[in-house]
């Protein structure tokens, strides 16, 4: 396992009370594996990217729990060593490209400061290994671009960059929070048949926390699902389309519009409040196989199969 | 001529430039620029019938939807509204007019007079367009706001006190409060969450079964338009590259944009391997759209005649429309 999860919890202490938006995660993240995290609006996905990046903002905190890079806990390092892993070792792209760039300084000093700050680069060789960078991820004629700006650039492209800088030092795990979800279906499909192409060539993990069941199937090699703050599903990426283990998986691949239907299948009930959550699972309220344990016991993440886990009363003896 | 009579709308020509200002503002250019959002577009609508437009964010979908209820006024064109030229219309024939054709935005967040109860923006719609005045109102709100899924009590509230699906319901009862034969759903669901995406489309189905409009309904996600349309028409940089049923569109696309874009659609299969159509490249800017056929910087298939003719937009059978040098 190049990074292993166990039992991560992250609060937010909110004025109204503990928000638990991840509440005792645990998986593993193989080499040269992706890893796909996904889950409707809410559920902790992008809080358990920003906690294994150590990038959370108050009133967010990591109350507990392991994330183990190469068998060494980062939630035990220091600021300084963090910095140094950042960027370095496991590098994010964010979800919106518009926003992830620095306005005031030309794309060629962005792509490469990552590189200079973690002392891969003299200052002075910047211009050519922008360029080599901005021409791995396909941007035409990348030595007029070096000198531009992001606002000169559409957002597809500002995306390319945004991989360019992840990808610059080299890093062993590459967190995408949802990377396309603001880009057209075109601009979709050739950024991620370049992330596809140069996670072969870096032979990086990558973590990608997405809500779209379509964009697991075609570049997931695992899947993990989590619902309100848990996760309730693991496995690889064709078992878990074909043989749906957990009820709320389950209602999410319904879900999804089909011509054929008359009426879209919707999930009944809404998400509960994370501050006050009922006992037991957390999905028992809207689960159609409920059972009188569900409501009292919070069922555990267990190996039904190998390598394949559900947090479900269903599936226990 | 029972044909035309089924016909609700009828856009020929639909044409809207954006003139664009550069330097300082005031100063003299010689030579004007426009952006071309809306260049030359022609669809037609039947009665009770889901037209769905669909294409990539600048494509000119939205500009299109906005020009047919003269919310934005064409540059050119004619829009035929049972049977009236609304471009032919004052200011007071077009308000009379609205009552019969409205419309749902994007985003239910700013569509909302924050500083009206949810069921004085209601009744304030039926009051304006004649359908209901006095204290029968409130009596009619509370009828529609259960038609959207709502209780009477949301009547006192006020919009920031709901969700956005919720909002989406107020904004789709407020639309449907004049009973218009024609609706214009902007994007209905892009700023809902994927759950709540589904209860308003299928609101809107039933509301559709039950009311009988006939709908235009915008949106950039395919597999939300191949749901809730009779007929689609996919737009590229503002022209409608293709027009045709539902199925033709989805089963046998013709034009190869539509092509690259129904495979760009990630599908919810891993066991489905599909030859993506990865188009190279990026839409080129409305300000100077290319000569000839306005896809011919990223066709794959691209022929020497696209850099210069304008492909027709022309019928290949079965009442299917497309603008391609490879067919027509």
């Amino acid at each position: 396992m190049l990074l292993q999860v166990d039992d991560l919890k992250t609060y937010f202490f909110t004025r109204r009370g503990v928000l638990k938006a991840v509440d005792g995660v645990s998986f593993g993240i193989r080499r040269k594996e992706t890893l796909g995290l996904v889950g409707e609006s809410g559920c902790g996905k992008s809080t358990v990217a920003l906690s294994i990046m150590r990038l959370l903002d108050p009133p967010g905190r990591i109350v507990g729990g392991r994330v183990c890079l190469r068998g060494e806990n980062l939630l035990d390092k220091t600021e300084d060593e963090m910095t140094h892993i950042r960027g370095k070792e496991i590098a994010m792209i964010m979800q919106d490209p518009m926003t992830a760039l620095d306005p005031v300084f030309a794309i060629g000093d962005q792509a490469t400061e990552s590189l200079i700050s973690h002392g891969k680069l003299a200052k002075n060789e910047t211009i050519p290994r922008a360029v080599e960078l901005l021409e791995e991820v396909g941007i035409p004629s990348p030595a007029d671009r070096v000198r531009d700006y992001p606002h000169h650039l559409s957002g597809g492209m500002r995306q390319r960059i945004v991989i360019a800088v992840a990808l610059s030092c080299g890093p062993s795990l590459l967190i995408a929070d949802e990377p396309t979800t603001n880009l057209d279906v075109t601009i979709q499909a050739q950024i991620l048949d370049y992330m596809k192409s140069l996670k072969a060539k870096f032979e990086t993990s990558i973590l990608f926390v997405t809500h779209h069941l379509g964009i697991i199937a075609e570049t997931c090699d695992r899947v993990a699902v989590m619902y309100c703050g848990d996760l309730v599903e693991c496995s690889d990426t064709l078992s878990l389309f074909r043989d749906t283990r957990h009820p709320y998986t389950q209602a999410l691949l319904r879900c999804l519009p089909r011509r054929e239907y008359r009426k879209l299948p919707t999930i009944e009930g809404s998400i509960p409040d994370l501050i006050n959550p009922s006992g037991g699972c957390k999905f028992h309220p809207r689960c159609p196989k409920a059972m009188t344990r569900c409501a009292r016991e919070k069922p555990p993440l267990t190996e039904i199969e190998p390598n394949i886990f559900v947090a479900c009363h269903l599936y226990s003896q | 001529m029972i044909a035309a009579m089924q016909t609700l709308l009828q856009v020929r020509n639909l044409v809207k430039k954006f003139p664009v200002e550069r330097g300082f503002p005031g100063q003299f250019s010689r030579t004007p620029e426009f952006i071309h959002a809306v260049s030359d577009v022609s669809f037609s609508l039947e009665r009770s019938e889901t037209l769905g437009l669909v294409g990539e964010s600048g494509c000119g979908k939205t500009t299109t939807g906005r020009c047919v209820l003269r919310l934005i006024e064409p540059t050119s064109g004619e829009i035929m509204f049972e049977g009236v030229d609304l471009c032919s219309l004052d200011g007071a024939q077009m308000r009379k007019m609205r009552s019969k054709m409205q419309v749902i935005f994007q985003d239910p967040f700013s569509s909302l007079n924050p500083r009206r109860k949810v069921g004085q923006i209601i009744g304030r719609a039926m009051e304006l367009h004649g359908t209901s005045s006095g204290p029968d109102t409130r009596k009619k709100v509370v009828g529609l706001l259960k038609s959207v899924g709502l209780s009477e009590e949301h009547a006192d509230r006020y919009p920031q006190q709901f969700s956005g699906g919720q909002r989406q319901r107020i904004a789709i009862a407020r639309a449907l409060a004049p009973n218009p034969s024609f609706i214009v759903a902007d994007e209905p669901t892009s700023a809902l969450d994927v759950s709540v995406q589904s209860q308003i489309v299928n609101l809107l189905q039933d509301l559709r079964e039950n009311y009988g409009f006939s709908c235009l309904f915008i949106s950039h996600d395919l597999t939300m338009v191949e749901y809730v349309s009779d007929h689609v028409g996919v737009m590229y940089l503002g022209k409608i590259v293709e027009l045709a049923s539902r199925v033709a569109i989805f089963d046998e696309p013709l034009h190869p944009y539509t092509r690259a874009l129904l495979s760009s659609v990630p599908v919810a299969d891993p066991e489905v391997k599909r030859e993506k159509i990865i188009l190279k490249g990026e839409v080129p800017s409305p300000t100077r759209p290319p000569q000839g056929c306005r896809f011919h910087t990223r066709c794959p298939f691209v022929k020497s005649e696209c850099k210069d003719i304008e492909p027709r937009f022309g019928d290949v059978g079965d009442n299917h429309f497309v603008a391609c040098h490879l067919l027509t």
